[in-house]
């Protein structure tokens, strides 16, 4: 990434719209990680991703809902989380890109099954544009 | 040219973004119950939502970026779901009532009850949503909606007192029945200032990819385009005061409507209102649905757009999918479009806090509209705007209790 100076974590960071190498939208920053390892100052470490973690955000009734959801369903509290390095990100500015296949992430699942099992299986969803 | 043909366009689609089930219905109410008294309610909605709309234009051609995208990121995941419940609700109840609005046209037309006819509007709708792009559910339902002049001919036909109809711009209070005057006015301005109106807008102009080049178009198109949509609002009204009050008619079924443009017009003058409710509210239910799509893909950073093909973002074309076929029940069951609409309208009213208050720090934050931040004239007529929508967040629920009957 291309050294930028200034960047405010809470309102250039947070909530942004994050982009994978594609260009695709992939979701938002939900939160993020910072780590501390002694003699070092404080780094941010992770973007996580995912509905477990804007659930925290929101509040505790919001965490018990989507926990007691989450265990109808037989899934861990953490499904459908993404944790991606810091140091994937490309750049910073309308949006957040990172250098990785959204795709593949975890957050990612449902717009996968829902492509999978529904919305690909319908008359004139596949291909580029319409 | 392509500028002069996106103005001609965008004043027209001002017919489709403003006429629908909501304004014919609380307009024809409001003329036959009060006559012009209530003109002042539409001119102040028709005025406040040009404002909103030229604002969302401007911060879209301007950070290329659609105010739903903003609003999560500058206010964070609390205030963003809180707006999110809010528009998604009164959005989806919106839709319901466009259904059945469809739906009591269709009726008016075959003589088969409306109930029998929300399942397939919303799968036709659900049709044009997955073939088509942003382009085709914009111009089409625009063009479309052009019969709707026929209500300025109709209106000009039934010989208003202009002298009359030009006092009633400034507002007076009621001579009798004060509840059911304010609940009307609050139903007109929720009818006119429905937030799916902005969000739609500015998601478009993302969709079209408006760049600061713009900025002239979209001033033009929102100012022009809602006085052209309020003007055949104002003719629904003007009409019914002239054909129904008279006639002590109180509309309690939509179907009396058919007869509003009888007298002035003819035979056709059914004929021409049929088609356009049927038109208008078609072209409002794909909208709204492409609205709460919108809404809930930028809230959430999904790929989202109009133009892909769905298994591109699936997520979001899950959403319109789910919306449309669930806003079809209400009708199926036999609930009627006018109910369904005084319901919806009152509600818009209250939920406009939540995305009228957000703007003003947007629009004055220079890291987000540069030089383009809002000048004092739109800074005053924002801080109205938003006053105005305190006070409906507040008096519409009780309104709606006390003169909603």
């Amino acid at each position: 990434m291309e050294a930028m100076d200034g960047v405010q974590l809470v309102h250039d960071v947070l909530d942004a719209c994050l982009c994978d190498r594609n260009g695709r939208r992939i979701g938002r920053v939900d939160a993020l990680a910072l780590t501390l390892t002694e003699g070092k100052p404080l780094r941010v470490s992770t973007i996580l991703i995912g509905g477990a973690v804007r659930a925290e955000r929101v509040g505790t009734w919001m965490v018990r809902l989507r926990g007691a959801i989450s265990a109808m369903l037989h899934h861990d509290r953490d499904f459908g989380v993404s944790r991606v390095p810091f140091s994937a990100v490309r750049g910073i500015g309308g949006t957040i890109e990172l250098d990785v296949d959204g795709a593949t992430l975890p957050s990612s699942r449902l717009e996968r099954w829902l492509g999978d099992h529904i919305i690909g299986h319908i008359p004139g969803s596949q291909g580029e544009n319409k | 040219m392509k500028k002069w043909f996106e103005i001609a366009l965008g004043i027209v689609t001002g017919i489709g973004g403003f006429l629908e089930v909501g304004s014919i219905a609380t307009s024809a109410q409001a003329g036959s119950e009060f006559r012009y008294q209530l003109v002042w309610a539409l001119a102040l909605g028709v005025i406040s939502l040009a404002f909103l709309m030229e604002m969302t234009g401007r911060l879209a051609a301007v950070s290329k970026r659609t105010y739903v995208d903003l609003l999560r990121e500058h206010f964070g995941m609390r205030f963003f779901l809180v707006a999110l419940v809010a528009v998604f609700v009164v959005s989806l109840m919106v839709l319901m009532a466009e259904i059945g609005g469809v739906g009591t046209a269709l009726q008016m037309a075959t003589g088969i009850t409306f109930a029998w006819w929300a399942v397939p509007v919303a799968v036709l709708g659900w049709m044009v949503l997955w073939r088509g792009t942003f382009g085709i559910v914009e111009q089409g339902t625009a063009t479309l909606g052009l019969l709707a002049v026929s209500f300025a001919v109709g209106a000009v036909k039934a010989h208003p007192d202009w002298g009359a109809l030009g006092r009633a711009f400034i507002p007076s209070g009621p001579a009798e029945n004060p509840a059911r005057y304010w609940y009307l006015a609050v139903s007109i301005l929720g009818a006119s200032i429905s937030p799916y109106l902005y969000l739609f807008y500015s998601a478009g102009a993302v969709e079209d990819g408006w760049t600061q080049d713009y900025l002239g178009v979209n001033r033009i198109t929102a100012g022009l385009g809602n006085l052209f949509g309020g003007t055949l609002a104002l003719a629904v009204i003007v009409t019914a005061a002239l054909v129904f009050a008279p006639a002590h008619i109180q509309i309690d079924r939509f179907e009396q409507l058919g007869s509003l443009f009888v007298s002035p017009l003819g035979r056709a003058g059914f004929w021409l209102f049929v088609a356009t409710l049927c038109i208008t509210c078609f072209g409002a239910t794909l909208e709204i649905a492409l609205s709460i799509a919108y809404l809930i893909a930028q809230g959430f950073g999904w790929e989202w757009s109009e133009n892909l093909r769905p298994a591109r973002d699936s997520r979001f074309s899950t959403v319109y999918t789910v919306a449309i076929l669930v806003a079809a029940i209400p009708a199926t069951l036999g609930i009627s479009a006018l109910s369904l609409t005084n319901m919806s309208m009152v509600l818009s009213a209250a939920s406009l806090p939540f995305t009228v208050i957000p703007l003003i720090a947007l629009m004055n934050d220079g890291k987000v509209m540069g030089r383009h931040c809002n000048g004092w004239i739109s800074n005053i007529a924002l801080i109205s705007i938003s006053v105005l929508s305190i006070v409906l967040f507040f008096v519409s629920l009780p309104l709606q209790i006390k003169g909603g009957g």
